[in-house]
């Protein structure tokens, strides 16, 4: 399932998202890499440096849109201009697909910038389902909501997260970007079983995957990005690998960035699991074209 | 007097627009090479160049859970070593977790 | 029993408690408020919406979301105003930015423009900023140009085109908006580019970042004299400038920004020294401005 109608058909590999403490050693030494992440909002300016460093990652590079803002949970008004600007970058990076989190984030008009959890609610799908259609069509762009950690859990629930998440996506018809730490994150933070959760996920919908490093305190788990997943986060997402196939996948670091090396490469570690799901694949096939004859 | 002097510093004026707009067009259409860059450069001055704009340094925004807090002006102990992120770098100190 | 579905309303209605929650100011321990705005106990009032664990309260919860929300606020005014921290010191800095985040929370989707209303806000409360009001409010507006001069719009340059064949008397040009003018009382152009160059050094130097931010807060040059000087803070090649300008070349580039023809520009530097023969002068300022293609076309 690499390339999907929710990302636009694309088979990206691995990539790693866009910081400033690399460009200047991606824009001097252009090291190889499948694609970047970009965060939308950085860019979401009007002229100046971040345009110009941009402009020379797209000459170079591939570069997908991920967007901290667009908050789908909300019950406030879209903001057209936000859209406007979001369209803007949406043209000149000529991104594949577009993803935001499955969360909200402002409430009568003020940011909290933060990713707050929804409360999983059929009312709040149909407004989440809602939004995300709406921004889908103002873009033209295929969307992948990504699941968020979270700390807290509202009373008012329905149902359960992937429960949730499921009923989003096919309410609005649009892909996942599964987060796989912060499945973890949030199985620990919740207790339930993250494997539960991605046994619960549509894969179909999957377009693309990101994985990142957290911390885990005395009391709970915070998703912090600080350095590179641990290894049950890795196990995890061989799992998904298994059940997805081979997709798009990302890695974040966005605390205590070390070199671009060693983040391109905690990445690429992610080649082992991708590689083993087509052998997995391709053996499976000839099995069934055997069984077949 | 004073009109006549103020419309011939207002020529200069105009004619320090054509130059320095010529100048202009002709560094975007030679195509730069480091020598050309240096000399454009040279007749140019803009001023000092600021350190670093701070802002340059750092993204405002990413998807990462906040635990600290840079602005409070570091850490103390017992807040998980600030390895996550539960004090504030604008505040002077971040309180110890629960 | 079937569970009663929530409703829009109510979707609306949970989001505005949980919002007042989390954006609530903190206590001085940067902790969750023990007592709600009714003078109900915080930790009822969260309980009736956020459900606890085998490890945390429901109050404990929403602190992590409490904090988180101040903590990254004012982490990113820090980084917009580094130098109003130094003029103030830790402490008023950040009685200053809780303050202003609760007059003024962020109503735009990028953080961009947090900062923008600081300068109006020391207008408002000057008790924040003393004794050093006057100064401080300089040192928000010069950091506020960066940000403009930083990422804020370009207009297209005018061309030979725009300008062969204009009347002086007639010709009103307008300044690029990522061009802010100032005139300052203290060089806080030198003093920030001292700020930030000790900063990078204690920050290379430092085996953490951590420990950096201490050494900073300790090593940093002494605040300027007094001097008045007359700064654009602006950008060129896409990097940051701060250049220096003379009383007469200020006010004429003041005069232009604000609309006023050439010739009337021109009268502007006359104003300083009328004696004084200003062509070549203001040839040689015009052939540099236009180089760096500070000016284009007034809508």
């Amino acid at each position: 399932m690499p390339a999907n109608r929710f990302n636009g058909f694309t088979d990206l590999g691995i990539g790693i998202g866009l910081r400033v403490p690399h460009y200047s050693h991606i824009l001097s030494k252009k090291p190889t890499c499948d694609w970047y992440e970009i965060i939308s909002e950085n860019f979401m300016c009007d002229g100046g440096r971040p345009l110009e460093v941009l402009d020379e990652i797209l000459a170079q590079y591939k570069v997908v849109q991920h967007g901290v803002s667009m908050y789908f949970g909300s019950t406030d008004p879209i903001d057209r201009l936000q859209l406007r600007k979001l369209k803007e970058l949406v043209k000149r990076t000529k991104t594949p697909f577009l993803s935001d989190h499955l969360c909200w984030g402002s409430v009568d008009g003020t940011y909290t910038h933060d990713l707050l959890p929804v409360p999983y609610t059929f009312a709040a799908a149909k407004n989440t389902a809602e939004r995300i259609k709406f921004v889908r069509d103002t873009l033209e762009i295929p969307i992948v909501v990504e699941n968020v950690s979270s700390y807290a859990e509202f009373h008012a629930s329905e149902m359960n997260e992937w429960e949730f998440l499921s009923e989003v996506v096919e309410r609005a018809d649009c892909g996942i970007l599964l987060d796989v730490n912060n499945i973890y994150v949030s199985s620990q933070n919740h207790g339930f079983d993250p494997y539960d959760y991605l046994n619960g996920v549509p894969f179909d919908r999957v377009g693309q995957i990101h994985i990142a490093g957290h911390s885990k305190f005395e009391k709970y788990t915070l998703d912090t990005h600080d350095h590179a997943p641990i290894p049950p986060v890795w196990k995890m997402y061989a799992h998904a690998i298994e059940q997805v196939g081979s997709t798009a996948t990302l890695l974040e670091w966005d605390a205590h960035i070390p070199s671009f090396d060693e983040v391109h490469g905690t990445a690429l570690k992610a080649n082992r699991f991708l590689s083993q799901s087509v052998d997995q694949r391709k053996t499976k096939k000839r099995l069934l074209s055997t069984s077949a004859v | 007097m004073k009109s006549s002097t103020q419309f011939s510093i207002a020529a200069a004026a105009l004619s320090g627009l054509l130059m320095g707009t010529a100048a202009r067009a002709a560094t975007v259409a030679v195509p730069t090479t480091p020598a050309n860059h240096q000399s454009i450069q040279k007749s140019v001055d803009a001023g000092q160049k600021a350190a670093i704009k701070l802002a340059d340094s750092a993204d405002k925004h990413d998807c990462a859970g906040k635990n600290d807090c840079k602005g409070k002006g570091g850490c103390k102990t017992g807040d998980a070593g600030c390895k996550g992120k539960n004090s504030c770098k604008g505040k002077g100190g971040c309180a110890t977790n629960k | 029993m079937k569970l009663k579905r929530q409703t829009h309303a109510e979707l609306c209605e949970l989001q505005r408690r949980t919002g007042s929650a989390i954006m609530r100011r903190l206590n001085g321990a940067s902790r969750m408020q023990q007592t709600w705005m009714d003078g109900r106990r915080t930790a009822d009032v969260v309980a009736e919406f956020i459900k606890p664990n085998d490890r945390l309260t429901s109050f404990d919860r929403i602190e992590i979301y409490n904090r988180q929300y101040w903590f990254r606020l004012i982490d990113c005014l820090y980084d917009d105003y580094r130098g109003l921290h130094a003029v103030l010191g830790q402490a008023k800095f950040n009685r200053l930015t809780i303050e202003y985040l609760d007059r003024y929370p962020s109503r735009c989707f990028t953080l961009r423009n947090l900062g923008s209303r600081i300068g109006q806000f020391l207008d408002e409360r000057p008790d924040l900023i003393q004794p050093r009001a006057e100064l401080a409010r300089e040192m928000a507006k010069f950091e506020w140009a960066q940000v403009v001069a930083f990422d804020g719009p370009v207009e297209t340059p005018v061309t030979v085109d725009d300008l062969l064949g204009a009347n002086p008397t007639k010709l009103r040009l307008a300044l690029q908006p990522y061009i802010t003018l100032l005139e300052l009382h203290w060089p806080l152009d030198d003093w920030s580019i001292a700020l930030k160059n000790s900063a990078n050094t204690l920050r290379s130097e430092a085996s953490n970042a951590v420990e950096s931010e201490a050494k900073t807060a300790i090593e940093r040059p002494k605040l300027p004299k007094k001097k008045t000087v007359f700064v654009a803070v602006h950008r060129y090649q896409n990097m940051l400038y701060y250049k220096r300008l003379e009383p007469a070349a200020f006010a004429m580039l003041a005069a232009l920004r604000d609309g006023r023809t050439l010739e009337a520009a021109v009268g502007a530097v006359m104003e300083s020294n009328e004696d004084r023969d200003w062509s070549a002068e203001v040839q040689k300022w015009f052939a540099n401005f236009t180089s760096m293609g500070w000016f284009c076309r007034r809508k």
